[in-house]
C-alpha cells in the first residue's frame, strides 16, 4: 500500500493479518523492509509492519530536502493515519535513529523499541580518520581536487540525496536517547565494524529502562547474520511483561 | 564454551554421521572448545588427534593418532589412556549420530544421567521417532493422517504367522512395503508385491530387527519432506522440498546423488499445509531441535510417512539459514532445555523410611 508524504509516495506493508499495535520494522541506509522477511516468516502469530523508506525498496521517488526529523514526522503521522498506538519499534542503523526520535518523542505510540545495531551516536574517530578528514579541509582550503573522501554509500547517491544523507548522519541523538521511556531492547553484533559496539554501550547507558544482548557471530547486519539467535532473543523481549 | 559433538555409532548409517559431524564442527564457531567424541562402529567411545580430518576415515585405524577411551560422568567426560584418567568439563553435548545407539534415545539417555545437556530430541521422544510403528499408533492417536499398517514383533510373530498374514492381507492388502521398525535410510526395506513372497520379505526384515511394521505401499506417490526447527519454544518450518525418486530410496539414492533434490515451483497453499501438519507432528511426538518430516502425496492425500530426529547434515539446506547460527539455536536450547528441567522438583520428604524403621525394630521386640 502507498502512503502519500510531503510529495514522497510510501510504500508500507502488513504481514500476518492487520492489527493496532503491530511490530514496525525499520530497515537501514540503502536496505528495504525484505531484510525482515525471515523474522515475519518465524512469527506467524505476530503482525508485523514494514515501511520502505524513500528512495529505497518500493519507495522509489527521491524525497527532496529531508531531514531525519521529515523521517521520524513521516512515521508518526503514517501511525495516526493507520490508528496505530502502542507499536513496537524495530529499527535497524539507520531505522534505529528513527525509532529513537519517534521513541524519544511519541510515548503513546511506541510501547516497546528495538534498537539493532543502531546509528546516531557520536563516532570515536580513529587518528587515521582525522588525518584523512583535515586533508579533505586542506584541500578544499587550497581548492585542490577532492577525490577519494565519502563513504560508499554517500558515493552511491544521487545529489540531492547526498544532502538528506549529510543530515542524517550528522544529527546526534544522545539528548533524545535519554527522553525514551519505553522498554528498549539493544541488540548488537559483536563484530559489527561500522556502528562499534562501544555505541550500543553508550545507548545503554543513555537510555533508562534498556537492556543489551549481545550476539556473537553477528556484523553490523547482525539479524541476518544468525537469525535464529536474532528470533529467540526478539521473542524473549516481546513475552517479556 | 565446552563442545562435544557426537558421531559414528554402531549402526548402518555411520558414515553419514561422520559427514554431518565433519560439517558441524567445520561451522561451530572457533571460539569454543569442540571435543569430537567418535563412536566406532564397534560401540566403544573415544577421542583422539586428528578425528576432525575426515581423511582418516578411510582408513581409520591405521590413521587415527593418540586415541584414548571415553567416558561420561556428571557433567564431564573422563578420557582414560593407560589407566590415567583426565577430566574434560563439557557444557553442551551435539549429536550428530544417526541411527541406532545414537538417534533411538540411548546415547540421549547416558547423556541425561551424565547431566550433560544435549542437542536434538530427548531421549522418550527419540524413541518414538526412531521405531516407525510407535510413531505411527501416535500419529493415528492425534488424527495425523499416515498410512495404513501393521505392527508386531518376531515373538508374535513366530507364534502366529498365519494370522499375521491374513490381517496383512485384509487390513492392508498388496502390494505392501515391508520395514525393520527401527532403522533408518530405506536400510532393509523391502515391497512385497504378492502373497506368495510375504513369508520371505517379512523374514528377511527380521533378520535387520526384531520388529516389522507392514505398511500398504502408494506407488508413484510423491515424496516431500520438511524440517522443523524449536527456537525459544516457536517452532519454525523449514521449506518444502520434493524429492525425486525411483521405486523407493536406496542408501545410494538417499545420500550420494546431488540431483535427489530438484526444486519444482509448489503452491504456496500446499506448502502451508504441509508446513502444518510437520509441526502438529512435532509436537504430538514431543520432539525438540531439528526434525524432517517425510511426506506422501498420493490422490490428493498427504500423508506423514516418518519423522527423522537426526536428519543427514541436520537439514540445514533446507533452512535458509547459516549451519553455524542452526547449531548456536541447537546448542541454547538444549541446555535451556537442562536448565528448566533442573527447575523440576526431583526430592520429596517422605517419613517412608523413618516408618519402616521403627516398624521393623517393633515387630522385633
Amino acid at each position: 500500500m502507498i502512503y502519500s508524504f510531503e510529495n514522497a509516495k510510501i510504500y508500507y506493508q502488513f504481514h500476518n493479518g492487520q492489527s493496532k499495535s503491530p511490530v514496525i520494522l525499520l530497515h537501514g541506509w540503502g536496505r528495504s523492509g525484505k531484510d525482515f522477511e525471515n523474522l515475519i516468516k518465524f512469527y506467524p502469530h505476530i503482525c508485523f509492519l514494514t515501511i520502505d523508506f524513500p528512495p529505497f525498496g518500493n519507495s522509489s521517488t527521491t524525497p527532496e530536502g529531508w531531514t531525519l526529523y521529515t523521517y521520524a514526522g513521516m512515521l508518526i503521522s503514517l501511525c495516526d493515519e493507520l490508528n496505530i498506538h502502542d507499536a513496537t519499534l524495530v529499527g535497524h542503523s539507520f531505522g534505529g535513529r528513527i525509532a529513537i526520535l519517534v521513541s524519544a518523542v511519541n510515548c503513546t505510540l511506541v510501547h516497546k523499541c528495538i534498537l539493532i545495531d543502531s546509528a546516531g551516536m557520536k563516532s570515536r574517530h580513529s587518528i587515521a580518520y582525522k588525518v584523512k578528514a583535515l586533508n579533505y579541509k586542506a584541500r578544499k582550503f587550497l581548492h585542490l581536487k577532492q577525490k577519494y573522501f565519502g563513504s560508499t554509500d554517500y558515493q552511491a547517491l544521487s545529489p540531492e540525496m547526498k544532502k538528506t544523507f549529510k543530515s542524517v548522519v550528522n544529527t546526534h541523538l544522545e539528548s533524545y536517547a535519554k527522553a525514551i521511556k519505553a522498554k528498549t531492547l539493544i541488540v548488537w553484533g559483536k563484530k559489527d565494524t561500522e556502528t562499534p559496539l562501544y555505541m550500543g554501550k553508550k545507548l545503554l547507558r543513555l537510555i533508562p529502562d534498556s537492556t543489551l544482548r549481545l550476539i556473537k557471530d553477528g556484523s553490523h547486519f547482525s539479524f541476518l547474520d544468525c537469525p535464529l539467535e536474532f528470533a529467540s532473543i526478539f521473542i524473549d523481549f516481546m513475552e517479556e511483561t | 564454551m565446552d563442545i562435544a559433538v557426537f558421531f559414528g555409532g554402531k549402526s548402518v548409517e555411520h558414515d553419514i554421521s561422520v559427514i554431518t559431524a565433519l560439517q558441524a564442527v567445520k561451522v561451530i564457531s572457533k571460539e569454543n572448545n569442540i571435543i569430537p567424541i567418535y563412536i566406532k562402529p564397534d560401540g566403544k567411545m573415544v577421542v583422539a588427534d586428528n578425528l576432525d580430518d575426515g581423511k582418516i576415515y578411510l582408513d581409520y585405524e591405521k590413521n587415527v593418532k593418540n586415541e584414548r577411551d571415553v567416558s561420561l560422568l556428571n557433567g564431564k567426560i573422563a578420557i582414560i589412556k593407560k589407566n590415567k584418567i583426565k577430566l574434560q568439563n563439557v557444557d553442551c553435548a551435539l549429536n550428530c549420530c544417526h541411527g541406532h545407539g545414537g538417534e533411538d534415545g540411548s546415547l540421549q539417555g547416558a547423556l541425561e544421567i551424565a547431566d550433560i545437556p544435549y542437542s536434538s530430541c530427548d531421549c522418550p521422544s527419540s524413541v518414538l521417532c526412531m521405531d516407525k510403528g510407535l510413531c505411527k499408533l501416535l500419529l493415528q492417536h492425534n488424527q495425523i493422517p499416515s498410512v495404513k499398517g501393521v505392527y508386531f514383533d518376531k515373538c508374535k510373530y513366530v507364534q502366529d504367522k498365519q494370522s499375521i498374514w491374513n490381517n496383512i492381507e485384509t487390513e492392508i492388502g498388496m502390494p505392501c512395503i515391508i520395514k525393520p521398525a527401527t532403522l533408518g535410510s530405506s536400510v532393509g526395506i523391502v515391497i512385497c508385491e504378492n502373497v506368495q513372497d510375504l513369508e520371505r520379505s517379512i523374514e528377511s526384515a527380521f533378520e535387520f530387527d526384531s520388529k516389522v511394521l507392514v505398511e500398504k505401499y502408494l506407488s508413484d506417490a510423491r515424496e516431500f519432506c520438511c524440517a522443523v526447527i524449536k527456537n525459544s519454544s516457536t517452532l519454525i518450518a523449514s521449506k518444502v522440498i520434493e524429492v525425486a525418486k525411483s521405486q523407493i530410496y536406496t542408501f545410494e539414492e538417499k545420500y550420494l546423488q546431488n540431483n535427489s533434490n530438484s526444486q519444482k515451483k509448489l503452491s504456496q497453499n500446499f506448502c502451508k499445509k504441509v508446513e502444518d501438519m510437520a509441526k502438529e507432528a512435532y509436537s504430538a511426538l514431543g520432539c525438540d531441535g531439528i526434525v524432517r518430516v517425510d511426506f506422501l502425496l498420493k490422490d490428493e492425500k498427504l500423508y506423514v510417512n516418518e519423522l527423522n530426529s537426526i536428519p543427514g547434515s541436520l537439514s540445514f539446506h533446507m533452512f535458509d539459514i547459516s549451519f553455524g547460527d542452526l547449531i548456536n539455536c541447537l546448542l541454547r536450547e538444549g541446555m535451556k532445555r537442562r536448565s528448566e528441567r533442573n527447575k523440576l522438583i526431583y526430592k520429596f520428604n517422605s517419613q517412608a523410611i523413618e516408618k519402616y524403621l521403627t516398624l521393623t525394630t517393633n515387630i522385633k521386640k
